[in-house]
């Protein structure tokens, strides 16, 4: 057998590494409880211990498992040559030199199917034999085009010293679910360890074990931050004690990337506190977690404060720098103003502040905007419609234009900035081409926009595609908006209800979802803009993919035809109101919270943790049209999510909460937990239930 | 302040017990130990145990719980101990010493601390452990104490009620106790190996790596996090505290 892996080496050696076409060399009998042994060992009602608990394997004819395969390679072949991989009864032992790039130790499990059907796991024994060697990553991967590809990674960074190191592998459903999708069912998945630096180690005691299913989500969540919050908690034991403020750092960075901004800002206190201790690297990751949270907190001041401590820092990194620049307080004078635009209009590396410039609208000043920023990203052209806005309204539909154009999007034939409310001016050609398919209901509920809800029902009304019908729900408006509601009554694609009493957007979704006779379920708000091609762009995803749900994007815009740039300089924001799916999957989830703002992101939030990034689709151009005003939900007072990453912090709380529920499951988190804050802060609103509305009642 | 030490310990236990109690006995007023699952109270332990001891034999067998069940006066300074430590001469003292540094902030002190992750899962390994065995470099904020080594005053004391259906995670309950109520826990700096373990059946490495059942992990939820600790270290905070109170 050993010759086999010598003929193998020397195969890689000769340049086919990691490119074999060959299936990987079988080791027999290679550790005291192979893969292929453990159906013998389970026929004979032997029980494995995973987590403290025993399971009997279930009896499988040892045949449908595969032989099991080792291979080592490498990016580098001269690293091939100070190899040595020896086979001494059930241990592999592995003495490999320098290591440039990398080095993959790998082992052949099991089928993808059997990992699902058993729910598998793997766990295997490894020691240095030599000093502690470092291992980068462990995981699953699988070979595809004579290439192997990792397929779930986790224990980054690890380090094996002499004596028991166990590691288990259990790759999280959600990973398996999307694998299942791309493979074959009998392709091979493979456990790997891949190390950066010279190792001298053995491998031994290579099992797989039925594992539990695990109820808590997170834990078998398809995602790079679940990853990264897996590797933390599993961590935090032995990091803990070794560098505790960079496991401190990469947990507040998760809490942010969670939208926990009541965990992160209460990290980054402590991380404040401690940053002296940090090496540059880390206290830029420190100073950019606080830039975060303080955006989010509106706690301008105290980081303007913190970044001046450690301008020796922020000097040195443009987004650093960047945020220094946008916490700068209003200019008091022209002299100061001059000196500001001095002192923050160029990055540490030379490029333009396009965030500070565009802030003080000085970068659509700037001379020769337009030439340079030919070829560049398509906002280039939405700096120059906001430039235009006031001067020539001609010029801001072409920019307007010339940016939908970038998506395939059809043009705009009319626009008026500067006049009232420029979302009501919107208008495109009408479509000689309708399109048709399963019908669509677009729910809409309205309160007190009796001044918007006429062009956001049109702009649903003048879809391209044609199946769909309207659902409007008057939330016990004051403004008369249920009139304008009602000037749509005759056509037959329009149903009009209205709330028995005020109960908020999401209470009416639900009740409306219930009643809905579209095979799809999407929204509307009641100030809002679709573009003519939002339904047929979003159910051509959901017809010609896998994709269970899909949603886009969308661009504010002030009633003066400002489009709002936020903080990371893009205007293309994600529309958690588009999100669209068929009605079952509304009816599997539960619908949305009682909560009178936050519903949507948490309802998305959950089905894509539980279904994959695969299946809930994000299309990136611009379907919406959004009105960015004071009337808007997220810019009242209380209320507001501004372009600057500022969230009131009864929005902070609730998200908070929330993504707690949805990581850790509701057996650690209950129900009455979020529902407890919703109330706590205001945001609770009791369902009231809708009636249809008759004309004259 | 009066010292009172009190302990619970069943017969499995009965040699450590011993060894255990003697080397608090002679630091305490009084010791009270509650004898689970006895008839009586071993002659073999009664007596080789000074007179400041007490025995507690209980009508049901309240585990570890049993150590909350002893009456004490608010203004007690309570020991809370377990069976199978060997505390040190000094052990007493320097814990009221403790005490007392930062009574301002009214901490509640101890030896063996846990600080959990912010989003703990009940994974043992999601917990940064400072055992009592190990050094500690300085006084520390943690989420919770080991109910083995903690000093507090008779008013910190959670009651049996609240205590009573925690057996086998005490040392939680009575961090939600202490949260609820204000109570910092503050994990005491010290030398490697000050305080021993005494063998039994059951090695520490267990006790540490064990795994909660959920609904415990979730209410470990209340208190599990850095985010839940006083920001900056307890001598700075107590001092700061101590010249407000002056002014």
């Amino acid at each position: 057998m050993l010759e086999n892996i010598q003929r193998q080496l020397a195969s890689e050696k000769a340049g086919n590494i990691d490119r074999e076409s060959k299936a990987p060399i079988a080791l027999e009998a290679l550790t005291g409880a192979p893969v292929n042994a453990l159906s013998k060992r389970a026929a004979e009602g032997e029980t494995c211990q995973t987590n403290g608990k025993a399971h009997v394997l279930t009896p499988k004819p040892a045949h449908e498992l595969p032989a099991l395969g080792f291979r080592f390679t490498a990016r580098n072949k001269s690293t091939l040559t100070a190899t040595q991989i020896e086979q001494n009864g059930e241990t592999i032992r592995i003495r490999a030199g320098a290591v440039d790039g990398w080095a993959r130790a790998v082992l052949q499990a099991a089928p993808l199917e059997e990992i699902i059907q058993r729910n598998l796991l793997f766990s295997l024994r490894v020691c240095a034999t030599g000093k502690a060697a470092k291992f980068k990553s462990a995981g699953i991967g699988f070979y595809k085009d004579k290439t192997f590809h990792l397929a779930y990674t986790s224990g980054r960074n690890g380090t094996i010293a002499a004596g028991e190191n166990f590691l288990s592998i259990q790759p999280p459903r959600g990973v398996i679910r999307r694998l299942a999708k791309e493979l074959d069912g009998k392709s091979p998945m493979f456990v790997f360890l891949e190390f950066t630096e010279p190792v001298e180690i053995e491998i031994d005691r290579f099992k797989a074990v039925e594992a539990k299913a695990n109820s808590i989500p997170y834990l078998e969540a398809d995602g790079d931050v679940h990853d990264k919050l897996r590797d933390l908690n599993a961590s935090l034991f032995l990091e803990g004690k070794r560098d505790l403020l960079s496991w401190l750092t990469s947990e507040a960075e998760v809490a942010l990337r969670l939208e926990c901004f009541e965990t992160a800002a209460r990290l980054v206190n402590i991380l404040l506190s401690r940053i002296d201790d940090a090496e540059p690297k880390l206290k830029k990751r420190i100073l950019s977690i606080c830039v975060e949270t303080a955006f989010g907190e509106g706690s301008l001041d105290e980081l303007r404060t913190t970044l001046l401590n450690h301008i020796e820092i922020v000097r040195q990194d443009d987004y650093l720098f960047t945020a220094l620049s946008l916490c700068w307080p209003a200019y008091a004078d022209d002299m100061e103003r001059q000196d500001a635009v001095s002192a923050f209009s160029h990055l540490p590396s030379g490029n333009n502040n396009r965030a500070f410039l565009a802030a003080n609208d000085l970068f659509t000043r700037a001379h020769g905007i337009l030439s340079a920023l030919k070829g560049e990203e398509p906002e280039a052209y939405l700096m120059a419609a906001n430039f235009f806005r006031t001067k020539d309204p001609a010029a801001y539909r072409i920019m307007m234009n010339k940016y939908l154009d970038r998506f395939g999007l059809t043009p705009l034939t009319c626009v008026t900035p500067q006049n009232g409310n420029v979302l009501a001016s919107l208008s495109f050609p009408v479509s000689e081409k309708q399109l048709s398919g399963p019908k669509i209901s677009v729910i809409m509920a309205t309160h007190n926009a009796a001044e918007t809800v006429g062009y956001a029902m049109r702009s649903i009304l003048d879809q391209t595609y044609s199946n769909l019908e309207l659902l409007v729900c008057d939330d016990s408006s004051a403004d008369g908006s249920l009139a304008e509601v009602e000037k749509f009554s005759a056509d037959p694609r329009v149903r009009i209800f209205r709330s028995k009493k005020n109960q908020g957007p999401y209470n009416i979704r639900n009740a409306l979802i219930a009643g809905a006779g579209g095979e799809f379920i999407t929204f509307a708000d009641s100030d809002d803009f679709s573009h003519p091609q939002r339904l047929e762009r979003q159910i051509q995803v959901l017809l010609t993919s896998d994709a269970a749900a899909c949603f886009g994007r969308w661009l504010r815009i002030t009633p003066d035809g400002r489009v709002a740039f936020f903080r990371d300089h893009r205007c293309l924001r994600m529309s958690v109101v588009s999100f669209m799916a068929r009605k079952s999957l509304f009816e599997r989830f539960g619908g949305y919270r009682s909560s009178l703002c936050g519903a949507d992101s948490e309802f998305l939030e959950h089905v894509r943790l539980a279904l994959g990034r695969t299946e809930v689709v994000e299309l990136e151009f611009p379907l919406i049209f959004g009105l960015w005003s004071t009337q808007s939900l997220t810019r009242q007072a209380g209320l507001e999510a501004t372009e600057d990453g500022f969230r009131s912090s009864k929005r902070r709380a609730y998200a908070e909460i929330a993504t707690r529920r949805r990581l850790l499951g509701p057996e650690l988190v209950p129900e009455s937990a979020v529902t407890g804050k919703l109330a706590e802060v205001g945001l609770f609103r009791k369902p009231a239930g809708v009636l249809p509305h008759s004309m004259g009642i | 302040m009066k010292r009172v030490g009190v302990m619970a310990s069943y017969p499995a236990r009965r040699d450590t017990l011993i060894h255990a109690a003697a080397s608090v006995a002679a630091q305490v007023d009084r010791l009270t130990i509650v004898l689970n699952q006895y008839d009586e109270v071993p002659s073999q332990v009664s007596q080789a145990l000074p007179d400041n001891v007490r025995f507690v034999l209980p009508k049901t067998d309240l585990k570890d719980v049993g150590k909350f069940s002893v009456s004490v006066g608010a203004d007690d300074l309570v020991f809370l101990c377990d069976d199978d430590i060997l505390y040190p001469d000094d052990y007493c003292s320097h814990l009221a010493g403790a005490w007392e540094r930062y009574k301002e902030l009214r901490a509640v002190i101890g030896v063996h601390g846990i600080i959990y992750s912010d989003f703990f899962d009940g994974d043992p390994r999601s917990r940064l452990v400072h055992l009592f065995t190990g050094a500690l470099e300085a006084d520390t904020f943690v989420n919770q104490l080991g109910t083995g080594t903690v000093v507090c005053a008779g008013y910190q004391m959670p009651p049996l009620k609240w205590m009573r259906s925690s057996a086998g995670f005490v040392d939680l309950r009575f961090a939600v106790h202490a949260e609820r109520n204000g109570y910092p826990r503050i994990c005491l700096n010290r030398g490697a190996e000050w305080m021993r373990q005494l063998e039994t059946k059951t090695s520490l490495f267990e006790t540490v790596t064990a795994q909660w059942p959920p609904n415990v992990t979730a209410e470990a939820q209340e208190i599990a996090g850095f985010r839940f600790l006083p920001l900056g270290a307890p001598e700075e905070l107590a001092c700061r505290r101590g010249s407000e109170t002056q002014t």
